[in-house]
């Protein structure tokens, strides 16, 4: 029977399978290592790692162990599969120190593959038996004590009730395990190796241990994702049916309570050689599907990755709240002053436009107020767009041409040292962003996260962010000229008139005759000029001051979503990106968890 | 050796009030944070005080009350059915209504009833008496017993088919705790209950207790096993052929042989071709320290009626019968016990008292991280309100723009009140001061609550990354700051600056300066007054000084032109004070979220110490007490050693000495068996040189089964 004929298609498909879900696992390890407990990221390894070694390995053989308590009959019942005393069955305890092998392959190929599987396996008694050599019922009858009976007891599995027994699969390996439960501590490193190596589990056990605590609780539940063991009671040879029935019927209700569904239950006695046939049939269709091997693996890998994938903290979160990165640039915004320099600019620019456009016999009181840009330290002194342009490097928007600008000083010395309010603000605006955006991962990852973060000075990085901004800047209207312009005219109007009123009076003191003045619609003209000149002045004024004020406004928006602006790069770069890439971290290693343990 | 009674009461007197002084000091101990051997302490701790009540302190009140032997193993090994082929009935048998051995029994002469009716030893197990006639006989007669219901004894067809398992197959639900449980300091669950079972067949000051399984799959059937062979006199460690080597069963006997409790083997079930086992199991026995354990073998083979063949079992009896004979060596068993008990209890509470020690340790390394990191936030917050730190940026820009106009407006006429009002008022924006004011009152804000946050997430990292602290950590949000301190702090920090404004409004209002004080307001001066206590320490150098260094300076000229230099200094000490205590209250707070989880756990300051006081004084008590008692034994004990090789059947295996009563080991084989015999002989095995060597071990139970039929 060559080998090669279970290269099926189904065979590599399932292999393929297991590949997919080591390299999701390993994709999930590499992206949640840093935040996953310690004991996941071992586990993980070390199942990423046996499913590698055992991928490497011939995957036409089926290792399957034969794992027990001490003195349930493992090498007994080895011995009655292989049909041959290949161990040595003792009543001292414990009796397997080193695990045995037994495999069937008959060609020389397969046999050195299985022995490179053995070598991985870290096996070192080896017996070969071919496939064509005698069925194991036969010659573990000549085994027996005593005669067989013909009952069989066999639960839950799907095997041909041939009384002929078709001989042992090409490809089946049969590992008899040290026991797991005695006081040679050895014993049960090995045993504990092996188990998480094989293929295919057959826990064999017998009617007075197979309630032990050890087994269930240190064993089977460790194993409950493996749907496919076999419990064997042994030695059932020394109960009556009816204990037999109860015996079987209790292990089934404590496999169930060890969270093990699927598990075939099987009564065999090596001393009668009942349940040895069934037994082996059991085996050797498992070897012949050549599943087991894939089986395993992928159970193994499947708790690894729900491991992972439970840490991960379940739902993957999606994208970050809009309303999330808006507040935290709010807040930073704040915090950086953004909304004092905005006031600063509106109160300059209402401050210019009035010294500028006011009623210039009182808008000189304005001259007295101290610039609130200038207190920021943010004005310099006036400069043309040209020079600023190139200063800044940076192109300025249009309609500037007759543009004041004032640029923010190099060096700002009121904010060379840090400014401690500033930093909290900013500090606490990143970490209410951070907890809001990172609270349904785990709290090593959030940790993580905060950390990262955390070692950013982001009060400098804002600060010179706002230093550097080119976009502070009033803009000097051609109206305020023009307005300007009328004013002095209205002035020297009012002056005309005063002095023209003025020597009128004198004159008329003085009693000196005066041509009367000319008329303008029937007022005098040194009257109509005085009155024109003052309500004109008061009146624009006025009109100026409405449009200083809807100026100021747009200068102190723009500003604002300049800085804001420059202040979002800021974020973005420092708190925004990091925590998306922190949580795409998170979603990938969860969503490949999950490919894993599909 | 003489030794008078009063002084042997005394002497015992002192062991009682040592005993419970100890089970006191134990009921009060506590290992709250999940240290590595915190579990174990825990464990420790229960177990000690269970042993405590149910056996040392009954055991040192009363040394004559009947020895208790408990019958333990591992499952299946059949525990059951030996003691009732030792008695000869099968008195643990389960009732009808609830088949279960869950519950132990514990069967005595009828004598010896009110040992045990009352709860004088296992106080937290309450009692089920038995309503059964005393002497119902061996050899079958069940009818009496009812229904078998289990499986236990039925199974007639297979050999030795003592099979336990099925028949206590449905101890998981529990019952409702006993009515009498706990009534002392057991701490541990114990939903279970103590039949009592009267049998004239035991001799009298004699009781066997059928224990649970040592390697129960049930969690609380193993503790209850523990927890009875921490109880026993005597412990009657029943295995089989298949089972000898567990490593389960030798946790427990080397519990045992720790604790110097008497120790008898029954290797059950043994299969003819099996007989490597039994010397297998001597050699190991005796390379664990428990050479003096005698060991039993009892063959696999058909039960009659449910009971092992008298005779498989008769050396068994006839041990028994000798152990409890008049001059036997009961009193020895007890006192070794006893004794090794105490001494075991004392080793315990000296390992306890490392234990606790290792809690105050984590304790200290729990609070340490929490405290340096609220200490670190403190002095944050002190040296950014003294540096000028906090004289930047917009608090500068809202200064700047109260006193910018300052020399100005003091250059305007004074008088004119009103009119220097509106037009500073134009100036200067109505609203400078609040403005200032309040950017003041942010800046601090932030800078706390920063702070505050910063130590929460150190102090939640310092724990997590500790296991025991990580135990502590039961809520997420002790990451962040708490939810209400935003809030509080707002509060405080209005209280201070409205505290500030008092403080210089009184001080403007007394003194002749107040026409000056008017001039800059209230809000102004108090404004000041915060400037100058933030830049109080001057820590403001080089290219600072022009800036924020000028600013204080300025401020605190204005307020020096108000007040006076001494006025000024005194106000901004005191306001400093008072922002400094109202800082440490809110950052106390804080810190208690952490320090109060851990002070919830209370670990006990002195426990270690207390446990090594009691220690010693529990060794001193009991010293004393056996040298007032071991006059006593060595009377008996001596004559005792004597006929060890004379046949005498005063001889079972008991060898008197005076401190510690040591057992004759060796192998007692069945009395039938002459063919294992033989191959006892034959056997080269080292350990059965031992029982070579003693030609006398295997007449002795020949001249036990020769007693037999005069027993029953």
């Amino acid at each position: 029977m060559s080998v090669r004929t279970y290269e099926s298609r189904e065979f590599r498909r399932r292999n393929q399978d297991v590949k997919l879900r080591l390299e999701a696992l390993h994709e999930a390890l590499d992206l949640g290592r840093s935040w996953l407990t310690p004991e996941t990221v071992s586990a993980s390894e070390k199942w990423l790692a046996i499913a590698r070694g055992r991928l490497e390995q011939s995957l036409d053989h089926t290792i399957v162990a034969l794992a027990g308590p001490t003195g349930a009959g493992k090498s007994s019942l080895i011995n009655a599969i292989a049909g041959a005393q290949v161990a040595t069955a003792s009543v001292k305890r414990p009796t397997t120190s080193q695990a045995l092998a037994v495999v069937w392959d008959s060609t020389a190929e397969g046999r050195e593959s299985a022995a490179r599987l053995l070598d991985w396996l870290e096996i070192p008694g080896r017996h070969y038996r071919s496939e064509h050599d005698e069925p194991a019922e036969a010659s573990a009858k000549r085994l027996l004590f005593r005669k067989g009976q013909s009952e069989t007891h066999v639960h839950g599995a799907q095997i041909p009730t041939k009384q002929q027994r078709k001989p042992m699969e090409s490809g089946l390996i049969v590992v008899d395990l040290p026991d797991f439960d005695s006081i040679v501590a050895e014993h049960r490193v090995r045993a504990d190796h092996l188990t998480e190596r094989a293929d295919l589990l057959v826990w064999v056990t017998d009617p007075q241990k197979y309630a032990d605590a050890v087994m269930h609780n240190e064993y089977l539940k460790k194993f409950s994702n493996h749907t496919n063991m076999v419990v064997v009671l042994n030695q059932v040879d020394r109960l009556t049916p009816a204990e037999r029935e109860q015996c079987l019927s209790d292990i089934r209700r404590l496999l169930a309570k060890d969270g093990i569904t699927g598990a075939t239950t099987l009564a065999v006695s090596t001393k009668t050689g009942e349940g040895i046939s069934e037994l082996s049939s059991l085996l050797s269709i498992a070897a012949a599907r050549r599943a087991a091997q894939s089986a395993s693996l992928v159970a193994d890998l499947k708790a690894a990755a729900t491991r992972i994938a439970d840490e991960c903290g379940g739902k993957a979160s999606g994208r970050l709240a809009d309303s999330a990165v808006e507040e935290l640039t709010h807040s930073l915004a704040h915090a950086a002053g953004v909304d004092a320099i905005t006031e600063a600019v509106y109160q300059s620019s209402l401050r210019r436009s009035h010294i500028a456009t006011g009623w210039p016999p009182t808008a000189w009181i304005a001259k007295f107020r101290k610039d609130p840009l200038r207190t920021l330290g943010l004005a310099e002194g006036w400069l043309s767009p040209r020079r600023t342009k190139n200063a800044a490097g940076a192109p300025l928007g249009a309609g500037t041409n007759s543009a004041d600008l004032i640029r923010p000083a190099t060096a700002r010395s009121s904010m060379t040292r840090q400014d401690s309010g500033l930093e909290a603000k900013a500090k606490t605006a990143v970490r209410n962003f951070v907890a809001s955006q990172t609270s349904t991962g785990p709290i090593d990852w959030q940790m993580g996260v905060r950390q990262e973060i955390g070692e950013v000075n982001l009060a400098d990085q804002l600060d010179s962010a706002i230093a550097n901004s080119p976009s502070i800047r009033l803009t000097r209207p051609t109206w305020w000229n023009v307005v300007g312009f009328v004013h002095k005219f209205l002035l020297v109007v009012l002056a005309v008139g005063l002095l023209w009123l003025g020597f009128l009076a004198g004159a008329a003191y003085l009693q000196l005759d005066v041509p009367a003045s000319p008329s303008l619609m029937g007022f005098p003209v040194p009257t109509v000029l005085t009155f024109v000149g003052l309500v004109g002045g008061i009146v624009l004024g006025l009109l100026a001051r409405i449009l200083s004020l809807l100026h100021a406004r747009r200068a102190a928006r723009r500003t604002y979503d300049s800085l804001t602006g420059h202040v979002g790069e800021v974020a973005d770069r420092f708190v925004i990106s990091p925590v998306k890439a922190a949580r795409a971290q998170l979603e990938g290693c969860l969503s490949a968890a999950l490919i894993a343990a599909r | 050796m003489r030794v008078s009674a009063h002084s042997h009461t005394l002497s015992d007197d002192r062991l009682t009030r040592a005993v419970k002084d100890t089970a006191e000091l134990l009921s009060r101990a506590s290992f709250p944070l999940r240290t590595l051997d915190a579990q174990a302490a825990e464990a420790e701790r229960s177990g000690a005080l269970n042993q405590i009540a149910d056996y040392i302190l009954p055991r040192v009140e009363n040394a004559t009350a009947p020895l208790v032997a408990v019958v333990g193993g591992s499952t299946g090994a059949g525990k059951s059915t030996l003691i009732n082929s030792v008695l000869g009935q099968r008195v643990t048998l389960p009732g009808a209504l609830r088949p279960t051995t869950r519950s132990p029994v514990l069967v005595h002469n009828p004598n010896d009833a009110q040992w045990f009716v009352s709860a004088r030893i296992l106080p937290g197990l309450s009692r089920e008496l038995e309503d059964r006639a005393p002497g119902e006989k061996v050899h079958g007669e069940p009818a009496t017993v009812g229904p078998v219901t289990s499986g236990l004894f039925t199974d007639q067809g297979s050999p030795g088919g003592a099979l336990e398992v099925p028949g206590r197959a449905d101890p998981h639900e529990p019952l409702p705790a006993a009515p009498r449980a706990a009534s002392r300091q057991s701490t541990g669950h114990q939903p279970y209950e103590l039949r009592l079972v009267s049998s004239d067949v035991l001799p009298q000051g004699l009781a066997l207790i059928d224990s649970p399984d040592v390697d129960s799959i049930v969690d609380e059937n193993r503790a209850l096993a523990v927890q009875l062979l921490a109880a026993a006199d005597l412990w009657i460690f029943v295995t089989t052929a298949a089972r000898y080597a567990d490593a389960v069963p030798w946790g427990a006997l080397a519990d045992a042989a720790a604790r110097q409790t008497q120790l008898a083997i029954v290797v059950d079930r043994v299969d003819p071709d099996a007989f490597a086992v039994v010397s297998h199991l001597r050699s190991m026995l005796d390379s664990h320290g428990l050479s003096s354990a005698p060991l039993f073998v009892v063959e696999e083979q058909e039960l009659v009626d449910g009971l092992i063949p008298a005779a498989s079992v008769e050396h068994v009896r006839a041990w028994l019968r000798d152990l409890m004979q008049e001059g036997g060596q009961r009193d020895h068993v007890i006192a070794a016990t006893r004794n090794g008990a105490i001494a075991s209890l004392s080793r315990t509470l000296e390992d306890l008292a490392v234990k606790a020690e290792s809690q105050e340790r984590m304790d200290a390394t729990l609070r340490r991280p929490v405290e340096d990191a609220y200490a670190r936030a403190r002095n944050a917050v002190s040296a950014a309100t003294e540096d000028g730190s906090m004289l930047r940026g917009e608090v500068l820009a809202r200064w700047q723009d109260y006193i910018g106009t300052g020399e100005f407006m003091r250059s305007i006429e004074r008088g004119i009140s009103k009119f220097r009002d509106k037009v500073t008022g134009y100036l200067r924006g109505k609203q400078a001061a609040p403005a200032a004011q309040r950017a003041v009152g942010e800046s601090l804000h932030a800078v706390v609550l920063e702070q505050c946050d910063l130590a929460a997430e150190q102090s939640f990292m310092a724990w997590r990354s500790n296991e025991a602290g990580a135990d502590l950590l039961d809520d997420a949000s002790l990451m962040r700051a708490s939810s209400g301190l935003s809030q509080d702090l707002a509060a405080e920090i209005r209280d201070w600056q409205s505290t500030i404004l008092s403080m210089v409004s009184d001080q403007g209002a007394e003194k002749r300066t107040k026409a000056r004080a008017l001039a800059l307001g209230t809000n102004g001066l108090g404004l000041t007054l915060m400037v100058v206590v933030f830049a109080s320490t001057s820590g403001i150098t080089g290219a600072e000084a022009g800036i924020a260094g000028g600013t204080a300076l300025a401020a605190q000229r204005v307020l020096e032109g108000v007040f006076g230099e001494d006025a000024v200094r005194g106000l901004a000490n005191e306001a400093r004070k008072d922002l400094d205590e109202r800082v440490a209250r809110v950052m106390e707070k804080e810190r208690a979220r952490f320090l109060d989880r851990l002070d919830a756990a209370s670990v006990s300051k002195d426990l270690g110490a207390s446990l090594r006081a009691s220690s010693r004084e529990l060794g001193a008590a009991s010293e004393s007490s056996k040298r007032a008692g071991g006059g006593a034994h060595a009377d008996s004990g001596s004559s005792a050693h004597g006929p060890v090789h004379s046949g005498a059947h005063t001889q079972v295996g008991f060898g008197g000495a005076t401190q510690a009563v040591n057992y004759e080991g060796g192998i007692h084989l069945p009395p039938a068996n002459t063919e294992w015999s033989e191959q006892l002989s034959a056997s080269s095995d080292d350990s059965l040189g031992a029982a070579q060597a003693k030609p006398a071990k295997r007449s002795w139970w020949r001249f036990g089964s020769s007693r037999k039929d005069s027993t029953r």
